[in-house]
């Protein structure tokens, strides 16, 4: 390899959960900087997705698009991250303005890379400008040094992925071998040619002797990676990783990580058993109260679902016996492989691979492609990890051209070939297609928001009928908010999670606020008041995880028993009483869990004025489309009929409508109107205007209005 | 547990016990049928399950249960035909 710049340094320590220093590449000039930051940065900012959004709001501006020079790539921990003594401390964040949505996007994803990288001197890295050549940028902190090489070529069949790819590329950077001192984060052809691509965190998993991988899934992160001409990130160090962030009280951070681990290991077996099959169980569950997304989010519950339960996986599948952890010393382990597949399709049938996954979103964007087929699940698994594709979107993409279809929007000849529910073949040949740039898979590589234009446009001039009123059909089933593709839960029948999907910042991804139990089935939020403070509350607390540097799985997914016993048993405080210790003691801070929300407050309303300055912040961009709120056709409620007329006494009492379309159009109106009473509340509750603006005095409490804070308000009347 | 063969009042008096999760896994069905009594609860139900199938471990402050869709107590007395639901809290990835 070539080395374009390379600069030495001396790693700044770790104190305190901080490096206090970041890393800067520009790529269009091959400089590299350490930066270090001032003291109140850290205080303000807190870590992770803040740095993300802080640098992003500072140096990006409404111009920029994620393959602008000056869009920033972040990635960052957090003061929490890298610590073997608590669980779930592997996680980083990659931070941008995303080619789907426009405005900030932030992906969490768990590995190695996180932790080396804070061991090798930074508590983020930056990288701006645009490469003229294909490159990659390692970090040694062993070496002390920091350098840009020209990216390797090995061949078309491994230069084409990030799996393959990725592992060569760490293999050759340790002498041959593989070692736990080397991580790398590494993009596919997928993110060169679709807006939906991911960024793989590629990390050596001692116990499976294998390099193994994780992904910050959606948004487009890796398609601006590739953007930037940038194929990997390679980090090194050997520093220890036990006491890694050289916490402030080691007594304090290893009681309160000790704790948490007996809960894990009490409780999870007996709970959702994440340690045995990962997220797949919830398939079982989402099937069961009709929250699995079936055929574009048409239906949610098949008795076909089966076929892909977790049972499926764990008999068949998944290594078992292994503890499966991302980062070490998480006892949760919920990161499952199976391993010696062999692939039966695509361009390398025949192939014996290892995949690590499936996690439940991947179970669910099959199925929302109509498809029950185990098998095709780990295929489509592999392909888009190695093509490095976001399995959410590819299925959503896919499962909304496919209802196109259904509906007569597009036909074969639009697409060039077949493509219904069901049909593993035509999901296949796409997904091929999106990845290669290919064919149709030009159009489906934009993702729904952008595809709703282009089959509207053509169905108008085919039909001689305005565009606009075909777009108001496509709305009803294009399942997207912001431009970013929904994640795999239906939302029709929980009020509470429809505001979770559309009040989302980043758009409807669920790790903001997920509250289809405590609101549909345990019934736990009653009021719109409850709901309102709900969708509150988990965006603020599951933004700090996110800032810190923490996996969110051990506190939400595994329920302290002493929970049971506290007013509100559903936000877990038992467990979150540990991770504010475990914050104490890392920093040294004397802070209360209120704190924390008020520190995870201001992150998140300078998100909110990121979205606003990139046009995606006003009442406007929190709708969500139809189907997320009601059946969006007469036949998707004969589907539940006695349930949504049972639904539509409960509120009106009485006589219903005669008429099965005059009862779905006032199912249709009811919802939308709680949606829209919803919304004010949380708006109000936040200090923002009737749109969804927030209020200038809001900004000024949390220290926020610098002068394009005012500029920027002052547009909008603030 | 009350369901003896002395205090079943109606051996035709069953109700239905669905699995999920690793449940199922351990049990090797999706569910099965209990006699009930006129004082049987949901708490008889985990006795129950976990006396028939010994590697069912369930902890009853972390359980939710349900009866014909809806969340109860542990107290809440059962009928014949109720379909009781056993499963771990979810909170979201």
């Amino acid at each position: 390899m070539k080395t374009i710049k390379q600069i030495r340094y001396t790693p700044p320590e770790i104190v305190g959960g901080y490096t206090d220093h970041i890393l800067r590449v520009n790529l269009s000039t091959n400089e590299i900087s350490v930066q270090k930051l001032p003291p109140d940065f850290k205080n303000k900012y807190i870590g992770g997705r803040g740095y993300a959004i802080k640098l992003i709001w500072d140096e990006t501006r409404k111009k920029t698009k994620y393959n602008s020079p000056d869009n920033l790539l972040v990635m960052a921990s957090g003061p929490l991250g890298n610590d073997p003594g608590f669980p779930g401390t592997g996680k980083f964040i990659v931070g941008t303005i995303s080619p789907l949505t426009d405005t900030f996007i932030d992906s969490n994803v768990g590995g190695h890379f996180g932790p080396l990288l804070k061991l090798a001197g930074f508590d983020a890295l930056t990288i701006s400008g645009i490469s003229g050549e294909d490159v990659v940028i390692t970090v040694d902190g062993d070496g002390k040094t920091i350098t840009i090489t020209d990216a390797p070529v090995y061949g078309e069949n491994l230069d084409i992925g990030a799996l393959f790819y990725g592992e060569r590329m760490l293999q050759e950077a340790n002498n041959g071998n593989f070692s736990d001192n080397l991580a790398a984060v590494v993009a596919g052809q997928g993110a060169l040619h679709s807006r939906f691509g991911i960024i793989n965190s590629l990390f050596f998993d001692r116990r499976r002797n294998r390099i193994r991988s994780k992904q910050a899934g959606r948004g487009g992160t890796g398609t601006v990676m590739r953007a930037k001409n940038l194929r990997g990130i390679v980090v090194r160090s050997s520093l220890p990783k036990a006491n890694g962030n050289n916490p402030i009280d080691k007594e304090m951070t290893r009681q309160a990580g000790a704790k948490l681990k007996a809960v894990i290991s009490k409780c999870d077996s007996l709970q959702l058993n994440l340690g045995a099959w990962g997220t797949t169980g919830l398939s079982e569950y989402m099937d069961k109260f009709h929250l699995f997304p079936i055929n574009n989010y048409q239906i949610g519950q098949s008795p076909e679902s089966s076929k892909l339960f977790g049972r499926v996986f764990l008999d068949k599948y998944f290594s078992k016996k292994i503890p499966d952890g991302c980062y070490y010393g998480c006892n949760l382990a919920c990161a499952k492989s199976v391993e010696n597949f062999v692939l039966t399709r695509g361009p390398n049938a025949g192939l014996t691979v290892n995949i690590d996954g499936p996690e439940y979103e991947t179970v669910g964007a099959v199925s929302n492609m109509g498809i029950f087929d185990p098998g095709f699940v780990l295929e489509y698994n592999w392909y888009c990890d190695e093509y490095s594709l976001d399995t959410i979107s590819t299925g959503v993409t896919i499962g909304f051209f496919m209802e196109c279809v259904q509906h007569g929007f597009l036909t074969a000849h639009d697409i060039g070939y077949e493509i219904n529910f069901g049909n593993i073949d035509a999901a296949n040949r796409l997904l091929q297609e999106i990845a290669a740039g290919q064919g149709f898979g030009k159009i489906a590589g934009q993702g729904v928001a952008r595809g709703k234009k282009w089959v509207a446009k053509r169905y108008a001039a085919r039909k001689k009928v305005p565009v606009e009123e075909v777009i108001v059909e496509l709305n009803k089933f294009g399942m997207e908010v912001k431009g970013l593709e929904f994640s795999m839960y239906i939302t029709r029948e929980s009020l509470a999670q429809q505001g979770g999907y559309a009040l989302a910042l980043k758009g409807p991804q669920h790790d903001e606020a997920w509250l289809i139990f405590i609101d549909q089935v345990h019934k736990e939020l009653p009021t719109l008041e409850n709901k309102a403070n709900a969708l509150i509350w988990f965006p603020l607390i599951r933004t700090w995880f996110n800032a810190a540097g923490l996996c969110k799985l051990p506190w939400i997914d595994v329920r302290n028993p002493e929970a049971a016993s506290t007013a509100e048993p559903f936000k877990n405080l038992p467990s979150l009483s540990y991770y504010v210790d475990y914050l104490n003691g890392t920093t040294g801070s004397k802070k209360i869990l209120q704190d924390v929300l008020d520190d995870s407050e201001r992150l998140q309303l300078l998100q909110k004025m990121i979205n606003l300055r990139q046009g995606k912040g006003t009442r406007e961009s929190d709708l969500i489309p139809l189907r997320a709120v009601a059946p969006v056709y007469v036949n998707e409620y004969l589907t539940r009929s006695e349930y949504y007329d049972g639904w539509l006494r409960n509120l009106e009492g009485g006589n219903l409508p005669d008429a099965i379309e005059r009862r779905h159009e006032l199912l249709m109106a009811k919802r939308l109107e709680a949606f829209q009473q919803l919304c004010d509340i949380v708006y109000e509750k936040k200090g923002y205007t009737s749109d969804a603006v927030p209020k200038r005095e809001t900004v000024k409490k949390f220290g926020l209005l610098d002068q394009q804070a005012a500029r920027l308000l002052a547009k909008y009347g603030e | 547990m009350r369901n003896t063969a002395n205090n079943i009042v109606d051996k035709e008096l069953y109700i239905t016990i669905e699995f999920f999760g690793m449940h199922g896994v351990i049990a090797d069905t999706d569910r099965v049928q209990m006699p009930v009594t006129a004082t049987t609860t949901v708490s008889d139900v985990i006795e129950y399950i976990t006396a028939k199938y010994p590697g069912i471990t369930i902890d009853k402050e972390s359980i939710v249960t349900a009866v014909n869709h809806e969340i109860v107590p542990l107290t809440k007395a059962l009928r014949a035909n109720d379909i009781v639901s056993l499963f771990p809290h979810i909170g979201g990835g």
